[in-house]
Order: structure tokens, then sequence, then C-alpha cells
């Protein structure tokens, strides 16, 4: 522990070096997405911060970095109430952030975007590059420093943005879900890294989806729900993850959907597909590989081996450069978009290729639909909101409305808008590259159970996933994706995590326990 | 933009002239008679048609600041189809194919730069800039030579047949006919950009790139036809402008529109509708500002500075969005 000087002027005998927030509020316009939150976080310790999509988390990470003035309620740091107007405020009191939707610039390269963030225009390049290629190192991560943002994967620019935190010896280190991109290996070291944070003195926040992050490695908790503190707790170890489900939503429970349905005919088929990803670069390779309708494959493996390539291809968003990939004996790469939108369900890793901040909720939920079916018409467009309230209902979105633009929603409920979009279709193929990344416990539940319906209902579900219980939990069958080449699939209850993992390595992949 | 006007009372008192006199100048030159309205309304035509072709493409996230060369070229070949097939005048309608013939030429130049940035990844500010300098200068050799109006003591073009003008209406107040091509393309692009379909492929090709790639949009060709698009409404500017008051081209063609055009654009935030009132008030300032000068002794380019007063605090706001947004997460 820290043995920082406390006021004396106003230390009382409970008094400790911590971040205090008390009865913090922020609205916008009717919405209260801040509704008196209270939390202390200490120095020394790890602190999750949990909460179900849209509770209010990101807004008080905001709050406590400067970019939104709380409407009311106060900020203490080691008792004395501080002022955080801007970003440059908080970085002077110490504060660093790790946001949860990147904002770094694409067009610049990671050291330039690095230079930039520490002020140091002026700041040697060269400096950087070395102090940013060992900060990256001691997490684990290799980032080339000049390679441009816009060509690394959502995972990568999350890990840059954590390695520039990391670089600043901050006092209190917020991290909002940081841990959504990261492989299970790349995890643990992570943590590891906050602990030595932590012990150095410094207070780490930590929002994360993952419960069980909660309970393993964090010293204390808070849980919000609808914008409030409803639970803290200082021994999460103790706690069972039902406990914090229940302190999260109240008592809910979801029952998993059966998936019964019998197996149909063939519908989707690879032979010989060998392609340069188009996301990565790697060479992808699928030498066979059929899933028929009603049936659900998981996909394992490791974070960027290929993951995204894959699913691009799948989709049809690109054709790969050699072998045949076909949905019902028609080349995938090769329909037309009408077509393609209409029989593929496809929910991409990367959100702006499914999602944009600066379109209304309702046309990122109609955007395929006045593409190729019904033109933006006076009617169309009062049917296609109907559609699009219907959706937010039915999909449990919680936007501030239908009129809303994207960046008004909170992370989960970004995701929630592309999985109604595609998942009210009656695709043939559904396509899930990390659906259900940055989806709080209960809606992973619902788009397990969703992906089940739409099997049930003749699609053929392709399920890329690094939890490998979620994929077990899922699947009918299982193919492992290790340096971008897909193993053959076989049934689930044959999958054993031994042979999971032995896929993984035998293409010497850096090994990874399971979760 | 109330600002800008505004801010003309302190300019006035500072120069010494007398702010109320200066206010009823400003606005009777354009208000005060149905004169002052006519012209009014012919400095607003272009500006309204060349604010268009700079708020389509605008809108796919695209600059287009050759404005004024799609609209030199398009009034070039307008009046070398007028004066070269004199027949036209004689046809009802004819005036119609001189304004096809402008648009045509616009959306060739408005070709060139949309094919270098959709395939050859060459930035349209760039190439519609330099763009500008071949027009200009091709078309100062043509009027300055072969086809310099021998009875003319200036350079200048030979005019367009009457048959070949639109009119102006309403006598000796001039209200020109030619506003109604300018209402109409306005609202063409409006219809076009809201209720088609691929007006809303293009609208996501300028705000989610990505997420419209993703869904099938063809990316370049967007981008191409989005300055095609964009410079055949700078080569319909310079027709009309041509048919409707001109009538012949000399040096001073435009005095300019293409970058009033870029601020236009950029004050509507690329949607049509809004071009038509700011192009208006962009005309108001600049006629306002030679009366000024006139009348009040205040140098008429004040005014015209203060039309950039709205442009600075948009850009001012924008800038101020985008840094938040890389300092921290902006909205
Ligand atoms: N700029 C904004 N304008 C309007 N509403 C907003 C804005 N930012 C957030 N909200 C609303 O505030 C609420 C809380 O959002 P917040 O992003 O804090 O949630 P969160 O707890 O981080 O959720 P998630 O786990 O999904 O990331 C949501 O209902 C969201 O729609
Ligand atoms: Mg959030």
């Amino acid at each position: 522990m820290t043995t920082a000087p406390a006021p004396s002027d106003q230390g009382g005998p409970e008094l400790r070096s911590s971040l205090q927030v008390r009865d913090v509020r922020k609205h916008f316009g009717p919405i209260l997405a801040n509704d008196g939150v209270n939390a202390e976080f200490r120095l020394g310790q790890v602190h999750a911060l949990l909460g179900e999509n849209g509770a209010g988390k990101s807004t008080l990470i905001k709050i406590l970095s400067g970019i939104y003035e709380a409407d009311g309620g106060e900020i203490l740091l080691d008792g004395r109430p501080v002022q955080i107007r801007s970003t440059a405020d908080a970085r002077a009191s110490g504060i660093a952030v790790v946001h949860q939707h990147s904002a770094l610039i694409g067009r610049l390269t990671v050291a330039e975007n690095i230079a930039l963030a520490h002020d140091g225009l002026g700041f040697p390049r060269k400096a950087v590059v070395s102090r940013f290629t060992q900060a990256a190192a001691d997490l684990g991560f290799t980032i080339d420093p000049r390679r441009t943002v816009e060509s690394l994967s959502v995972g990568d620019r999350q890990r840059v943005e954590i390695v520039r935190e990391m670089m600043t010896a901050a006092k209190v280190l917020i991290l909002d879900e940081p841990t959504a991109t990261l492989a299970p290996s790349e995890r643990d070291v992570l943590f590891a890294t906050l602990r030595r944070l932590a012990d150095l003195g410094s207070a780490v926040i930590l929002v994360t989806h993952r419960l069980e992050e909660a309970a393993l490695y964090c010293d204390a908790v808070t849980v919000l729900r609808a914008g409030r503190t409803v639970f803290e707790h200082e021994e999460p170890s103790r706690l069972s993850q039902a406990d914090l489900v229940r302190a999260m939503v109240g008592d809910v429970r979801l029952v998993a959907e059966r998936h019964t349905s019998p197996r149909g005919e063939i519908a989707l088929s690879a032979a010989g597909v060998r392609s340069r990803g188009p996301v990565s670069g790697m060479a992808i390779e699928v030498a066979q590989l059929t899933v028929r309708s009603g049936e659900i494959l998981g996909i394992a493996g490791v974070e960027g081996n290929g993951q995204s390539d894959l699913a691009e291809m799948l989709s049809g968003a690109v054709k790969p450069d050699h072998g045949s990939l076909l949905l019902h004996e028609r080349e995938i790469g090769a329909l037309p978009g009408h077509e393609r939108t209409s029989l593929i369900a496809y929910v991409p890793d990367d959100e702006s290729l499914g999602f944009s901040v600066n379109l209304r909720v309702w046309e990122n939920l109609s955007a395929e639909e006045m593409l190729y079916r019904r033109p933006p018409t006076a009617g169309n467009k009062k049917a296609m909101r109907a559609r699009s309230a219907e959706l937010v209902e039915r999909f449990n979105i919680r936007p501030p409305s239908i009129d809303a633009v994207g960046g008004q929603l909170s992370g989960g409920n970004r995701r929630r808008v592309q999985i109604a979009r595609e998942f009210s279709k009656t695709p043939s193929l559904v396509v899930c590259g990390y659906a259900t990344r940055g989806l709080d416990v209960q809606s992973i539940q619902q788009v397990k159970n969703w992906c089940r319906e739409l099997a049930n209902g003749g699609a053929a579900v392709v399920y890329i996933a690094s939890d490998l219980e979620e994929i077990l939990d899922l699947s009918d069958s299982v193919a492992v994706l290790a340096r971008g080449r897909l193993t053959a699939s076989r049934p689930a209850v044959e999958a054993t995590t031994e042979w999971i993992g032995h896929a993984m390595l035998s293409t010497e992949t850096p090994s990874e326990q399971t979760a | 933009m109330l600002m800008s006007v505004a801010l003309l009372g302190p300019i006035a008192a500072v120069v010494g002239a007398d702010v109320g006199h200066t206010y009823s100048t400003l606005f009777l030159t354009s208000f005060g008679s149905p004169f002052g309205i006519g012209v009014l309304l012919i400095y607003s035509i272009p500006l309204v048609l060349v604010g268009l072709a700079v708020a389509v493409p605008y809108r796919a996230g695209l600059f287009n600041i050759g404005g004024d060369g799609q609209l030199l070229m398009g009034a070039f070949t307008a009046m070398v189809v007028g004066v070269s097939l004199p027949g036209l005048g004689a046809i009802p309608g004819g005036v119609l194919i001189l304004l096809l013939a402008g648009a045509a030429a616009g959306a060739f130049f408005g070709a060139i730069a949309g094919a270098l940035r959709a395939w050859r990844g060459v930035s349209e500010i760039v190439t519609t800039i330099m763009l500008n300098f071949v027009a200009l200068f091709l078309v100062r050799y043509f009027v300055a030579g072969p086809l310099r109006d021998p009875g003319l003591t200036f350079n200048a073009s030979p005019a367009v047949d009457p048959g070949l003008r639109i009119a102006k209406l309403a006598g000796n107040a001039g209200i020109p006919m030619s506003a109604l091509v300018a209402i109409l393309a306005a609202a063409v692009v409006a219809w076009w950009a809201y209720r088609t379909r691929s007006g809303w492929a293009h609208r996501m090709l300028g705000t989610a790139p990505s997420f419209a790639r993703a869904k099938g949009v063809r990316v370049e060709v967007g981008y191409f036809l989005a300055l095609v698009a964009g410079g055949a409404l700078g080569g319909l500017a310079g027709a009309t402008e041509l048919v409707g008051n001109q009538y012949r081209i000399g040096f001073g063609f435009s005095p300019g529109w293409g970058i009033d055009a870029v601020a236009i654009a950029l004050l509507a935030r690329g949607n049509p509708l809004a071009v038509v009132p700011i192009a208006v008030f962009f005309a108001f300032l600049r006629n306002g500002g030679g009366a000024l000068q006139s009348a009040v002794g205040i140098p008429g380019t004040v005014v015209t500075l203060l039309a950039a007063v709205p442009v600075l605090i948009v850009a001012a706001v924008t800038g101020w969005r985008t840094y938040r947004k890389f300092r921290g997460e902006g909205g």
C-alpha cells in the first residue's frame, strides 16, 4: 500500500488515498446515464466496475476523463474535491484512460499516434518508438509502431491504446472493456501488469463483462444499474457469478433455448480455398468444409489467426483468390449485393463494417433495405422507422430513441443494432465474428439463443469466438483456425479440449490455456 | 450568419460611418426595390448551382474546389454550341440544348478529377484546383483569339442569339427566369439525395465508407459519379449564367463563385435545400458590399470578408469536435 500523505486539514480517520465519486449525475436529454453513482477507487487496488449494457459505465469514465462534465455530484482525489473540465485536467490529475472505442487516427502510424497523445509533437520519434516497443513487450504484445493504425486489427488498435496509457505513470488508470478483444494468454499478462501497477500505488479501474475477471483479479467491485450504484463489495473473490448477475440485472434468468433441429442438406461448402487475407494479409486456407442447414459450426482459435479474414470471405464481402466457397451451390463472392444481404446474416468483428456512429439508429437498421429493396420515400421511411422500433423492442436495444445517432449508443447497444439488423433476416447462412463482444452476460445468452433459433429455422450458422465454453455450449460441430488454416470440423461431442489445444498447437501458434 | 451581419455595425463605427445608414444601405440594396431583388437573384443563381456542385460530392466525403473551372467550361461550351448553331434559336426549347451541353462539359471536367480520385487515389482537391487553371486559360485563349467577337473593343466571345436566352421578366426590374433552373436543380438534387436508393448509397459512402463497402456499395464508382454529377452541376451553373445573364464570355465571367460555393456547401452541410438560402445570403452580402463602398465608404471587401464569419465558426466547431474525438472519445 502507498503512504501518500493524508491532507491534515480535512483528514478524517476513514480517509484513504483514493479517487472517490459521490452522487455523480449526468443526463442526455431525458436519459439519466448517471443517476447517482457512488464509488471509491483506492490507490493500490484493482477495482472492477460492472453493469449491463447501457448501465452508465462509459459515461462515468468519460466524466472522470474530462470528456463530459457531470451535472452534479463530486469527484474527490485523496479527499479533496477536484474539478475535471477537460482531458488536460484529467491528465494533470494523473488519470489515464483507455476508452471502449478507439480514438486513434487511422491514417497515422502507431508511433505518430503515440507521439501526438503524449503532447510530444517535439518529442523525438525514436524515443517514442523505443519506449512504445518496450512497454508493448512488457505486456507481451508485438505491434510494429511503423504500421498505420488503419491496417491494424480491432484488437491491435486496442492494444496500442493500452500500451499508450501504460507508458504514462498514471495515478489512476481506467480501462473500459480492455479484455474484450484480448486472447486469454494476453489477458493474464495484462492482469499481472495491472497488479504490478497497483502494487506500485496506482488505482486501477476496470470495466468488464467477464464476471470471472472481477472475482479472480480484482480487490473491489462496484455494480451500476440504470445509472446508479446498486452494489459494492470489498472481496469479490468471495462472490459467485450468480451474485454478480443478480446485482446487475435483478433476478432474471434466461433459459437456454433447445437446439434440436435435424440436419438439413449441405448449405455452405468450401473446397481448396486459398487466399491472401483481406484484413490481416496472412495466408488463409480452407481445404474442405461443409455446413448443413440447421447446423451450428463453432470456429475456435486464438484471435488474430485469420478470423476476420475468414469471416469476410464467408460473408461474401470479399472473394477468395483461389478455390470455391459455395452457398447452396452458388459462389458466395459472386452473389449480387441484394441477394448476398438477404441470404447471409453477418455480424463482423470490426464495428465500422456494420455500423455507423454518424447515422441514426433507424438508418443503421434499415441501411440494406434502403440500398437494395425500398427507396427511402416518405411512405417507406415511415414503414422502416416503424419496423426499426419493433426491432429495438424485439432485440432489447436501448437507444435514446430510433432517431439518435449511432454515437449516442453505449458499446453493447451498438453491437445489438447490428445483431438486430442481421438476425431479423431469414438467412441461409449466418456468420458471426465475435458477435458477443462487448455484450453483458445476459445478452450473450440471448445471442446464443437467437443463433439456435436461426439454425432451427434452417440457417447454417458459423460462429467464430474465442471463448471455448461459449463455442462448446452452442455448436453442433467445431473446427479450429490457427495461423490462417482451418482444420476439418468434427462433431462437438468429439471436440475435446485436448483436440482443440492440439489443433491450435500443431500449426505452431502460441499455446493457450483453456479458460 | 446573423453574427456576420451584426459584426458590420462595429466595423462601420470604427471606420467612422453612420451605423444606421450602413445597415439601411445593406438591406435596401437588395430589398429596397424590385430592381434590387432582381440583382440579388442574379447574384444568387450561379451561387445556388455551384453550391450544389460542391454539395453533391461533399455528401460522399469529397471536396470539389473546381466549381469555377466547371462553370467556365460549361459556359464556354454552351456559348460555342449556341454560336455555331444559330438555327437553334428558332426551335422552342433550343436553350435547353445549351444547358445540357454546358452540363456535359462540366461533367467531363468532373470525370477527370473523379477517375483520378477513384482509381488512382489522387486527391480531388488538388486535381479540381488544377483543372480550374486549365479551364481559365483555355477559355481566355479562345475568347482573346479564335473566338473573339471582332465587333468589340474588349476581349470577349460573341453573344448567344436572343432566341437562346432565358428572359428577365417584369420590365426593368429584371427578375431572371433562370432562377427556375436553380430552383429546379436544387429540388431534383434534394429529391435524389433523400428519396432514392442511390442517394442513400451516396450518403452512406460519405458518412460510413467501410460500412457502405461491406454492404456492397461500389466505392470507387461512387466517388467517380459523385464528381461527375458535381461537375455537371457546375457546368450547368455556367451555362445558366451565360444564357440568363451575361450572354457572352469575357475575362471576368466568374468573380470566384466556385470558392464561395465551397463555403456555402460546407455551411449547408451538404444539404441541397439549405444551399439555396445560404447562397442567397452570400449574394446579399456581395450585392450590399458593392453599394456600401460607394454610399458609405466601407470597402466592399469588408462585407465579403464578413461572409467568412459563419465559415470560421463552423470550421472551429468541427475542428474542436475532431480534437476532442482524438484526445478522448467524442460523441
Ligand atoms: N452522447 C450521448 N447522447 C445521448 N445518450 C447517450 C450518450 N452517451 C451515452 N448515452 C446513453 O447513456 C446510457 C449509458 O451509456 P454508457 O455508454 O455509459 O453505457 P455502458 O454502461 O458503458 O454500456 P456498455 O456496456 O454497452 O458499453 C445509454 O442509455 C446511452 O444510450
Ligand atoms: Mg461502455
